[in-house]
């Protein structure tokens, strides 16, 4: 339980966000498109599929935010979320989310990667998928699959011995 | 509104899957009746839908001649649409107040009103055919399907919580909320993610004042109920129609499933059921091929649509499905 804590407090700005009780909304971006979301070609982007009605999605969400930033790799991550606008940005104004976030009405993102639950991720590297969450394995086990995959992009980040990041 | 949506009838001569073909049926005594799937009845592409038509996540189908209710329970939204499937309108939204729902999963019409499960709000909600509410009542569980059974009578469906006693799946209420009736216990085996997959089950109403239930894994039998909650009998369904065996791929000791039905209805006196199909060997998911049955369990006929289902409601001889894209479809059935 310690880990979902420290990523929701990451994820809530208490690392360095906080301002006190009148709290200043967070800068919440949502996009049309995953062009528009993560604009840099080439680049690393960790989609991650979410529902707002999905408590386990607010944890995926979180952690791999935690995972990424921890680990201080050069990935973009970028929340797919279905709608509708209105909900999804009560949603990210709650838990002071500052990440993009694709809202998907029409399913271009959902269709293209076969997204049939929620929570799932894609790893891309360029225009390369990279990784898949295995669906039938638990979610701990999904990221834990997911890192290793992180791991040998990337190296070991700064949580860990510094590997050199290795080209992409 | 309604012309936001417009809706291309094409001809289609769609494949179809003649079962009399299989003569080979034993003994000889039964066969199919042939069954021809002509039209398919195009609705709007997401992509040219208004934002309102969008269906993001729709769980759940309901029509009653004229119109067709589809629960979205990503969107918090009943959606309607005409029997040609044009848009005609949405109504609720996200919220806890009248008329606003929390993952509505479940939808039937109710004496020309809206009956809404709405569930993580743990309410029935009944709503007139404009969207304005109409009352409700409070349940003790999470409500995940409903139907109208009998003379206002709704009955509504619950999922197993996991717990390792057995749990009541049927919940029958008169319109204000008097509970009449609770049965059909959970299967409990200790495992409660097997449980869960075991005790998945469908409703269809008799459309009389009765109901069948229909498990979606491990069991052949149609149990038939009437109103009153009494088991008046078990249709089992003849074997030509077989179980979908999956090893499910979790921790722990392998077991397997049994899938007999992913999705299932009943319309004039015959029973349509849709076959699963496996999913990487390791799943069942939506499927095409739909079976016909008649009251004593005999197959009548196969259909096989052209894509994928994973929800249907039929009404005489038209087929109203949810893809597995979330998409409405609309097949047309010619004996």
């Amino acid at each position: 339980m310690i880990r979902p804590a420290l990523a929701f407090l990451l994820a809530a700005g208490v690392g360095g966000a906080w301002s006190g009780p009148e709290q200043a909304k967070p800068d919440v971006r949502i996009f049309a498109s995953l062009e528009e979301a993560a604009p840099s070609r080439g680049g690393a982007v960790l989609l991650v599929f979410f529902s707002t009605t999905c408590v386990v999605c607010y944890d995926d969400l979180l952690e791999s935010r935690f995972m990424v930033e921890k680990s201080g790799w050069p990935v973009a991550v970028v929340g797919v979320h279905l709608g509708p606008y209105e909900d999804l940005l009560a949603f990210l104004e709650k838990y002071r989310w500052d990440l993009p976030v694709v809202l998907d009405r029409r399913k271009h993102l959902f269709r293209k990667f076969q997204v049939t639950a929620v929570p799932d991720k894609a790893l891309l590297v360029g225009e390369d998928v990279v990784h898949r969450d295995d669906p039938y394995r638990d979610h701990g086990q999904r990221r834990e699959e997911l890192r290793q995959c992180l791991e040998g992009i990337f190296g070991r980040g700064n949580s860990r011995s510094s590997a050199a990041p290795r080209s992409t | 509104m309604m012309t936001r949506n417009k809706t291309v009838l094409v001809a289609l001569a769609v494949s179809c899957f003649w079962a009399a073909s299989m003569s080979a049926t034993r003994g000889g005594a039964l066969e199919d009746r042939p069954l021809r799937l002509l039209q398919v009845v195009e609705t709007t592409p997401a992509e040219e839908r208004s934002e309102d038509a969008v269906l993001v996540r729709p769980v759940s189908l309901a029509f009653n001649g004229h119109l067709l209710l589809v629960a979205d329970a990503q969107d918090c939204a009943v959606k309607i649409f005409s029997k040609d499937g044009s848009f005609v309108r949405s109504i609720g939204r996200k919220g806890a107040g009248p008329g606003e729902f929390s993952f509505p999963s479940g939808v039937c019409w109710l004496d020309g009103r809206i009956c809404v499960a709405d569930k993580f709000n743990y309410r029935i909600q009944i709503l007139d055919a404009s969207g304005k509410p109409e009352g409700g009542f409070r349940v003790g569980f999470a409500p995940d399907k409903v139907h109208a059974v009998g003379a206002g009578m709704i009955l509504v469906t619950s999922n197993p919580t996991g717990r390792p006693v057995p749990e009541k799946m049927l919940h029958l209420f008169d319109k204000e909320g008097t509970l009449l009736w609770e049965g059909l216990e959970t299967r409990v085996s200790g495992d409660p993610v097997y449980d869960s997959f075991k005790n998945m089950i469908l409703v269809c109403p008799d459309g009389t004042a009765g109901f069948y239930v229909i498990f979606r894994s491990g069991e052949r039998s149609l149990l038939h109920f009437d109103a009153s909650g009494e088991l008046l009998g078990r249709i089992a369904v003849d074997d030509r129609y077989g179980f979908k065996t999956v090893r499910l791929p979790f921790k722990g000791p392998q077991k397997s499933l049994l899938g007999f039905c992913w999705s299932a209805a009943f319309d004039r006196g015959r029973f349509y059921l849709l076959e699963p199909e496996p999913v990487e060997e390791r799943d069942l998911g939506p499927g095409r091929r739909v079976h016909v049955f008649g009251r004593e369990g005999r197959r009548e006929a196969v259909i096989d649509l052209p894509r994928p289902v994973h929800r249907l409601v039929i009404d005489d001889g038209r087929i109203y499905a949810l893809d597995e894209e979330g998409e409405l479809a609309v097949f047309e059935v010619v004996t």
